[in-house]
């Protein structure tokens, strides 16, 4: 029994660390192509919905990542409620709650909503409102820049297959020839898969 | 014929699987290399600067414009660098602030596998040499390793900077893969089984700080190879006697070592002391005058000679009330638990990701390393040491360079403060990477210790095991912090 666990749970282990990191980042794999940058604020009171157009230039938009709080973490970033509407903030086409970053930055929150395929070239609209658990909260302090809410869409592509090759693009930038594309490609799958067999031949002997 | 069976034992060899770490550290040092953007590392801007300082004609016949030099925490692109340096971290859009690229700017990728701006980058069009004075370079201009990084930046000469400063890159990775190897060797010497000194040696290979920092153009990575030389042949003096091959390993290191950076006089204090516990070994026991003041003799003489060797790197400074009030002082500023933890945060690495397993990890780590030392202090005070665990006299000489290099490191600090009046240095982990093989087979050897002592020796292996794949997930999540950090 302890010679089955000593070598079966460590792969075990191995394999769900490795499930949990790949899994986050298909679910982190998502591209923005603006900066995000403040230079004034503003503070809406609770139960006040507040609305911002903005524009789309890729397909697979599903996120937006908004600044709030003024320099605190919100204790619950979910009393912020999102609605994402046509360019007219009639129809509603997505809502939710706001999500703190994966990272660990305090003013970036997220709203993540199903990949819109069809988003490339379309204008949206943003509803925010605040809607706190308790009735003697505070307003809340929202970003700006150039009089506009401090926001940036975040897309996906078509697959994740797509999603990897951007990134590769990305990386690949700024480095010499030899660290690119191809090169970079047989360097990370070379690192990973003989990591892998490494560290199952230590446990296995 | 090539059978099942042949290809199993194969792979069960010792040096198989030897190898197959040493590639795999050099992978992942490439995919750190490409990862990481130029000038991310610490002082990494002005280590190539100086190297590129070096490489310049030896007859500067140009114009020269006296700056004044730049102030600390600035931008790369602010520093007294050669106008390609400058130039290629404003292309690049390096945003950050302390003489290093923080972040990319977010809007800088375009589609392709080529920057918007790589083609003027690699069009070699600015001055690779230093016009703005006083030059701001890395420690000691004339280090080996930036000696070694010369030689390099002029064989490339008339290649790109990526190609250059990537180059010396791949260097700093091949360093850190002779350490490992290195880190072995002693491993196995000291008298792990080969099993458990492969195994060791994976856990260090994936340190994930460790692993950035092989990935760096930094004096470092030589200083920690020299480093891992010298303990090799301290190990090997303490295991057969001093011999000319130990002496000249130990001799060529401190050399060397000195010769790349000043953390390795450190070296210099830990051999006179080895030679003096030699020579105390071999005349112990074996004349009429009592053993305790041979050891007293022992003592005094390698205590003396490394005061006298050292002054000029103590603070010093004043009659004994005035150093005194200076260490009280010294003492009180670093009692600060952000200052105490800052060292073991930038030593493990801290996730930037907001879950609880970044939070804590830390603290996980500290509660391993709390169980360790208990089981250290059973190991040095038990009389029966385990079969599968080294000799004392190498843990002993592990504490000593774990003494040491704490030693050295603080007395530097306070003499920067008794110079400067304030904390300057404060102590980042990084500072402690030459002794990190050290470090954590002391913490495999009081973990072992502990469970002898509650008689489950036979889950050592487990430990082991379990300890390499959280090491290899705790790199890996710092791989996908980095990734999110600079491309997404």
């Amino acid at each position: 029994m302890l010679n089955f666990s000593k070598k079966y749970f460590p792969l075990f282990l191995l394999l769900l660390f490795l499930f949990l990191i790949f899994a986050r980042l298909e679910k982190e794999l998502v591209f923005f192509e603006d900066a995000l940058q403040k230079n004034s604020d503003i503070k809406i009171p609770p139960k006040q919905p507040l609305q911002e157009k903005f524009f789309s230039t890729r397909s697979g938009l599903t996120e937006i990542e908004i600044l709030l709080g003024g320099g605190k973490k919100l204790s619950h970033p979910e009393e912020v409620k999102f609605k994402l509407a046509d360019e007219n903030c009639a129809k509603v086409i997505e809502e939710g709650s706001t999500k703190a970053s994966f990272l660990k930055i305090k003013d970036l929150y997220a709203l993540k909503f199903p990949k819109i395929t069809d988003s490339k070239n379309k204008q949206y609209c943003l509803i925010l409102e605040y809607q706190p658990l308790k009735s003697t909260a505070k307003n809340l302090q929202i970003y700006r820049s150039d009089e506009k809410i401090a926001l940036r869409p975040g897309y996906k592509n078509a697959s994740i297959w797509q999603d990897i090759h951007e990134l590769s693009q990305r990386i690949s930038q700024y480095k010499p020839w030899f660290f690119k594309h191809y090169f970079l490609w047989a360097i990370i799958l070379g690192f990973l898969v003989l990591a892998i067999l490494l560290v199952v031949v230590l446990i296995l002997i | 014929m090539l059978t099942f069976q042949k290809i199993k034992d194969f792979c069960k060899k010792p040096q198989t699987i030897l190898i197959l770490i040493l590639l795999v550290f050099f992978l992942k040092g490439l995919l750190l290399t490409i990862i990481l953007p130029i000038f991310n590392g610490y002082d990494e801007a002005r280590h190539y600067n100086t190297i590129q300082y070096l490489a310049e004609p030896r007859e500067k016949n140009w114009p020269k414009n006296e700056k004044g030099e730049s102030a600390d925490g600035d931008l790369v692109q602010r520093f007294n660098y050669s106008e390609e340096i400058k130039k290629t971290a404003e292309k690049i859009r390096c945003v950050g602030g302390e003489d290093k690229c923080n972040l990319y700017a977010n809007n800088l990728f375009i589609s392709g596998f080529d920057g918007e701006n790589e083609a003027e980058i690699n069009n070699r069009g600015w001055k690779q040499y230093n016009d703005d004075y006083p030059v701001n370079i890395a420690g000691k201009a004339d280090s080996l390793y930036h000696q070694i990084g010369e030689k390099i930046e002029r064989m490339l000469g008339e290649k790109n900077i990526l190609i250059r400063f990537y180059t010396l890159r791949i260097f700093s990775v091949f360093l850190g893969t002779i350490a490992i190897f290195i880190f072995y060797l002693i491993l196995k010497n000291i008298g792990f089984s080969p099993k458990h000194s492969l195994l060791i040696t994976a856990i260090i290979s994936f340190q994930p700080k460790f692993s950035f920092y092989y990935s760096y153009v930094n004096y470092d990575p030589l200083l920690i190879l020299l480093f891992a030389f010298f303990v090799f042949g301290a190990i090997l003096s303490i295991k057969d006697g001093l011999n000319w091959k130990n002496l000249s390993l130990m001799i060529s290191s401190i050399i060397f070592g000195i010769w790349v950076k000043g953390t390795a006089l450190i070296l210099l204090a830990v051999f006179i002391f080895l030679i003096f516990a030699v020579i105390y070994k071999k005349v112990s026991g074996k004349t009429k005058i009592n053993d305790k003041y041979w050891f007293g003799l022992f003592f005094t003489i390698s205590f003396s000679v490394i005061m006298i060797t050292f002054q000029k790197h103590l603070p010093l400074i004043g009659n004994f009330n005035e150093i005194s009030a200076s260490f009280f002082r010294y003492f009180l500023k670093n009692i600060d638990p952000e200052l105490i933890s800052l060292s073991s945060k930038t030593y493990w690495g801290i996730l930037s990701f907001d879950n609880w397993i970044s939070l804590h990890l830390l603290e996980i780590v500290w509660f391993i390393q709390f169980f360790s030392i208990l089981g250290l202090i059973l190991f040095i005070f038990s009389k029966n040491k385990p079969e599968f665990l080294p000799e004392k006299k190498y843990i002993f000489f592990f504490i000593l360079m774990i003494v040491a290099l704490q030693a050295g490191i603080r007395l530097a600090d306070w003499q920067y403060f008794t110079k400067y009046g304030k904390l300057g240095l404060q102590t980042p982990g990084r500072y402690f990477f030459p002794n990190i093989a050290i470090h954590i087979t002391l913490v495999f050897v009081g973990l072992g210790m502990l469970l002898q002592y509650f008689k489950k020796e036979k889950y050592f292996d487990l430990v082991l095991a379990l300890s390499l794949v959280s090491m290899l997930a705790f790199f890996m999540y710092h791989l996908l912090s980095t990734l999110l950090d600079f491309y997404l």
